[in-house]
């Protein structure tokens, strides 16, 4: 993650750097021509220097001569001295310079001079008239050649200077223009880097803004924030949507709660709409008991002992939490009621081969398939029907399959049954409820609830072929939530 | 929207930085190149020897012709050769450029001697120095020089009147314009020419004038001496200049039927001659003579030339022998 900081500390810099190096350039630039302007110059100087020196030290030897005097002498001397360092400096001229085989005559032509200058003295300290006559003579006219010679230097140097100015003020307008390029370059990136920087920025905080007005507005369905890159805004939208993510699961925890409150409140209701004031009748129920051992009616006792515990079951609490083999007595007791009824023309069986059937379940949770199943599938077969209730151990789960030979059903009432559809719950089966009237989606809701998982009740069945409900229990169920 | 414009921005950001890259290169590669320009003033090892030549007047084309055979030499021979002159004709110039060139401590001096009075001095002054002198075009017989380059300039008299006689018939009056009476080889083209038609009866020569080898007072000294002498109907010029001179004068004046003989092939003369205005012209060598005296000179620090007086070529050439000419030429300026 590189932060905003750091990027735009790189920008700055970078944006520094290139300024700094342009004006440094420009700077060396300008100081190289100054000092090429002043090399170039200084040839001139030297030139014009060694004319002079040349004049002096043919003055001071005429001088000399005529005077006589030790002054002049070491005049004459010294200028000698500052002519051969002249005549030195020249050699650093002359790779520079057009005119070579001019500057190595010139060289010669001092040399001569010097030569000469010398002799002349020498003759003159000897008392040779003619000689150092002859000899001072021969000096003047190679003065007056070094005069022509450095005035035709000059000239040949201004030529070469003027062409060399030419280049250099060229050189000089081109590294100019350059120089404006390249500010001018580097002010349109940096524009295009400011652009593109605040762009990223702003584009991922209004992309936030939206979302977070989306929130405000209660809807936790939109899209996860995106941001390109990965800086500090990156990081706010990570946990932007992670928050989004939590809130949302809270939500749909709640509304899960309150979905199962409704269900219980509903089957409450239920219970309460269809017992008539149950305690006067369990009374009664218990009176008539009485009566009919007394009049030695032993099948109808038998008869009223196994209502008077249905009906004690369905009311009791609801929301207690029963084992399985509480629930299947409570089948068993309304098969004995129902098989009093129709006799032959219905049968019915249990069969759990042994198993240990303490296992939690919700209460009301059989009786009313089983009772579905009776009602729905087989009340209409006029003999044979069959009603069983099969419990056997699948890994570890418990099968309850509650199975009947009646009518069964298409593919979309079966479809209908597995689906939630919490606001038709509870209308569209009040209709077709039995005495306890709990639907079955309803006891579905409740098992699903209850387990924490989806897939407890499968249902297997076609038109004209029976039905199988079939409950699949998780044997390891610890009840988790306990009111 | 936004999206749109910010990528067209980007856009003409692009192409915006693309040619100013453009432009910030090429302006990098100029300044390199100015830099080497600069650079490539520095000046290359100059040879062991440094010769001078000293030609009549330094920008003639005689001359310059010279130069180039000197300065051919030096693809041969380890040496530069400086070629200086006098601006115009000037004796008193010359004799200072070869007195400069002693002081420079030159290790050879290449001159021509137009006078043996004054050069003489000169040319041994040189030698007394111990620089080597070869005289070239004009010879100082009676000096210390080491060697002459040039032409035999009284047999090319020779030649000239030779040429007069063969192509004139009937009385000719010759009018003579000379570079310069002062100079040895002038003197010596006039006077063999004169020595060879002296026993010619119907030939003779009215009057000789000198030119300074200047192509303008060419002019005016052919126009007087047609204007004074109304008999000349040849005109023969020492000079590498005077023939062209001759004929501008003739076109002046109006006359027809005048035979020239001039000196030297420079591209005027030649064209003159392609036109018929020049009928002889006496070629010499000044290519060879510049190639040769720096050979000589250059010899000359190892043994004494075998022969001091060293004549090149020269011939008469009519506009019959142009082609000849030219391929000549066009070796020379290769």
């Amino acid at each position: 993650m590189i932060k905003i900081r750091t990027k735009l500390l790189i920008y700055f810099a970078t944006l520094l750097l290139i300024m700094v190096a342009v004006s440094l350039m420009l700077y060396q630039n300008n100081k190289n021509a100054v000092s090429e302007y002043d090399d170039n110059f200084r040839r001139f100087l030297l030139l014009n220097e060694i004319t002079q020196t040349t004049n002096a030290i043919y003055d001071k030897l005429t001088l000399y001569i005529i005077e006589d005097s030790p002054e002049l002498l070491k005049e004459y001397t010294k200028n000698r001295e500052s002519l051969i360092q002249l005549q030195k400096q020249l050699e650093d001229l002359k790779p520079y310079s057009n005119n070579i085989i001019q500057i190595k005559n010139y060289e010669n032509m001092i040399s001569s001079l010097l030569e000469q200058s010398d002799l002349t003295v020498l003759s003159f300290e000897s008392g040779d008239i003619d000689l150092y006559y002859d000899n001072l003579f021969e000096t003047e006219l190679i003065s007056t050649f070094i005069h022509e010679t450095t005035l035709m230097l000059i000239n040949e140097e201004l030529t070469d200077y003027h062409q060399f100015y030419e280049s250099m003020v060229e050189k000089q307008r081109i590294t100019n223009y350059m120089g404006i390029a390249i500010i001018f370059a580097s002010f349109i990136i940096s524009t295009l880097f400011a652009v593109w920087f605040s762009t990223g920025i702003t584009r991922s905080i209004s992309t936030l803004n939206t979302a977070a007005h989306e929130i405000s507005k209660g809807n936790f369905e939109g899209k996860d924030v995106q941001v390109s890159s990965k800086d500090e805004l990156w990081f706010l939208s990570k946990t932007f949507n992670e928050m989004k993510r939590n809130v949302r699961q809270l939500v749909d925890e709640i509304q899960e709660n309150s979905r199962l409150n409704q269900a219980l409140k509903e089957m409450e209701l239920k219970s309460l709409q269809n017992q008539i004031n149950p305690h006067f009748l369990f009374n009664t129920l218990n009176a008539i008991l009485k009566t009919s051992y007394i009049e030695g009616a032993e099948r109808t006792g038998q008869l009223i002992s196994s209502i008077s515990t249905l009906l004690r079951y369905n009311l009791g609490n609801l929301n207690k939490t029963m084992l399985l083999n509480e629930e299947v007595e409570i089948v068993k007791e309304y098969f004995y009621i129902q098989k009093s009824r129709f006799g032959d023309r219905i049968s019915f069986e249990i069969n759990h081969e042994n198993i240990d059937l303490s296992i939690p379940i919700p209460c009301l949770t059989l009786q009313p398939i089983v009772e579905n199943a009776f009602v729905h599938g087989i009340e209409e077969l006029e003999e044979g029907a069959k009603i069983s209730l099969e419990i056997y151990q699948q890994e570890d789960h418990l099968i309850v399959d509650i199975c009947d030979n009646g009518v069964g059903m298409d593919e979309r009432t079966r479809l209908s049954l597995l689906k939630n559809e919490h606001k038709k719950m509870g209308t569209h089966q009040k209709g077709e409820g039995h005495s306890t009237g709990i639907g079955m989606q309803n006891v579905r809701r409740r098992l699903e609830i209850f387990y924490q998982k989806v897939d407890v009740m499968d249902i297997i069945s076609s038109p004209g072929e029976g039905t199988i409900i079939r409950l699949k229990l998780p044997i390891h169920f610890k009840e988790a939530k306990d009111d | 929207m936004q999206r749109r414009m910010s990528v067209s921005l980007f856009i003409i950001g692009f192409v915006t930085l693309l040619s100013l890259g453009i432009f910030i290169s090429s302006s990098f590669l100029k300044t390199l190149n100015i830099n080497e320009k600069l650079t490539q003033l520095v000046a290359k090892e100059l040879p062991t020897y440094h010769f001078v030549l000293i030609g009549e007047e330094a920008d003639n084309d005689y001359w310059r012709l010279v130069e180039k055979g000197a300065k051919e030499a030096e693809n041969y021979f380890d040496v530069h050769v400086e070629y200086k002159g006098p601006k115009r004709s000037n004796i008193k110039e010359h004799l200072k450029l070869i007195d400069m060139a002693v002081a420079s401590k030159v290790d050879g001096i290449i001159t021509q001697a137009l006078t043996e009075e004054e050069f003489v001095p000169a040319i041994n002054r040189a030698i007394e120095s111990g620089i080597p002198v070869v005289t070239i075009d004009t010879d100082a017989p009676s000096s210390d020089r080491v060697a002459y380059i040039g032409t035999d300039n009284y047999y090319s008299g020779l030649l000239a009147g030779k040429a007069l006689i063969e192509d004139t018939e009937g009385e000719v009056s010759v009018g003579i314009i000379t570079g310069n009476f002062n100079s040895e080889h002038q003197q010596l083209r006039v006077q063999g020419f004169k020595d060879m038609i002296k026993d010619i009866e119907r030939i003779k020569v009215v009057a000789v004038e000198e030119s300074n080898i200047s192509r303008l007072e060419a002019e005016q000294k052919a126009y007087q001496l047609l204007r004074t002498y109304e008999e000349i109907n040849a005109f023969y010029g020492t000079s590498a200049l005077d023939g062209i001179g001759i004929v501008a004068a003739k076109n002046k004046v109006n006359v027809n039927d005048l035979y020239i003989i001039a000196f030297d092939t420079l591209d005027e003369t030649i064209k003159l001659l392609e036109g018929n205005e020049i009928h002889a012209v006496v070629v010499q060598k000044p290519f060879e003579m510049g190639f040769k005296s720096v050979e000589v000179l250059m010899e000359s620090f190892i043994y004494q030339p075998k022969s001091i007086v060293n004549h090149t070529e020269t011939k008469i050439i009519r506009k019959a022998d142009l082609p000849d000419l030219e391929t000549e030429m066009h070796l020379i300026r290769e």
